[in-house]
């Protein structure tokens, strides 16, 4: 019902509702958007979010494993945390589950919106990460990553 | 100097318009949707890919759809659209049937993939994005898509290939190589069957 709803409309309903479900949010924490959650079984036990956090519209949380979010993270539109896996070892299906790993996210982060945040991730206390970047490996902390630049390819008459 | 168009009657121009605005319309497309809809998404994944079949697309045993992808394209919009045996297609993907996309076998294609088959050709500088041109798209079997990833027209991906997430595929990928990056660059060769068995 409330993923129908507007973003930046009845936020409280909606961090209430993730609350009722089952997702441990710490106090002050808002959900501008009804994020998606997506996994086998109990969901909802596996994502836990600290105080004073803010997401934003359209998240989406893949929670094959532990998704632990700290204090004062803001996280833009369009994110989304990935936790299931693939073998890439078998040439006849590159893309077949092999199981999953956790994600954490230090307190203060900031992530842009359209983030990609791949299995197995570490984002350090305090690192800015840039719109629409693809985090793969760990970021330390206090780091500001940015996306991939544009080059110029041809030049025309 | 151009020739000037035929005159069209009131009548005549208003049927080219309601033509023109109507070509997008497919029934059978909006009674999917509006079928698959209620559906929540990562559920009856089987049920998903078999409403596809029964929409006129062709589509192998086996796949599973956790979302139905948004599709658009012309007037031969399903016979576009080929989707081999035990793919597994996640949520939020995009799949423009301008042209034909063939998706082999056991093909994996993660969330907000969008694969694309209409761009333009290049024209005058006060109007660079010209007419409309139409490119098949190819993906090999046993194809991995990662998240976000961008196929642009007339792209085809080897089989066993790896796209890393946030690519933009501009050119062919070689088969069981892993590429990424904008534009995507070859990164690594896989290892195959005939190399894991001397």
């Amino acid at each position: 019902m409330l993923d129908k709803c507007p973003p930046f409309v009845a936020s409280r309903a909606v961090t209430f509702a993730l609350r009722a479900l089952g997702v441990r949010i710490g106090s002050a924490s808002v959900f501008w958007g009804m994020p998606r959650l997506v996994g086998p079984g109990d969901v909802a036990s596996r994502l836990r979010i600290g105080t004073y956090g803010g997401f934003n519209a359209r998240c989406f949380f893949e929670l094959d494993d532990q998704v632990t979010i700290g204090d004062h993270v803001a996280v833009g539109q369009d994110v989304m945390f990935l936790t299931r896996t693939r073998d890439t070892a078998n040439p006849e299906q590159r893309g077949r589950n092999s199981g999953s790993a956790p994600i954490e996210v230090g307190n203060g982060a900031w992530l842009g919106a359209r983030c990609v945040v791949m299995p197995g991730v570490k984002i350090g206390a305090g690192s800015v990460i840039g719109a629409s970047v693809v985090v793969a490996k760990d970021v330390a902390p206090n780091i500001l990553l940015m996306g991939t630049r544009s080059v110029s390819l041809a030049k025309w008459r | 100097m151009d020739t000037p168009e035929p005159k069209q009657t009131g009548w005549q121009k208003a049927m080219t318009l309601l033509r023109e605005e109507t070509t997008g319309i497919h029934p059978r497309l909006i009674a999917l949707n509006a079928m698959v809809g209620f559906l929540p998404r990562h559920q009856a994944q089987a049920t998903r890919a078999r409403m596809l079949a029964l929409a006129g697309f062709r589509v192998g045993q086996g796949t599973r759809l956790a979302g139905q992808p948004k599709i658009n394209g012309g007037s031969n919009l399903f016979s576009n659209l080929l989707i081999g045996a035990d793919c597994e297609i996640d949520a939020d993907c995009v799949l423009d049937l301008g042209e034909r996309i063939t998706i082999g076998d056991r093909v994996t294609l993660s969330p907000g993939v969008m694969i694309l088959t209409s761009t333009h050709e290049l024209d005058i500088r006060e109007h660079r994005a010209g007419p409309v041109q139409l490119f098949p798209v190819c993906i090999g079997d046993g194809a991995w898509l990662g998240p976000r990833c961008v196929i642009l027209p007339g792209v085809n991906i080897g089989a066993g290939a790896i796209v890393n997430a946030g690519a933009v595929v501009n050119k062919d990928v070689a088969p069981h190589t892993r590429v990424g990056g904008i534009p995507a660059m070859q990164l690594e060769v896989l290892k195959t069957r005939e190399s894991l068995t001397p």
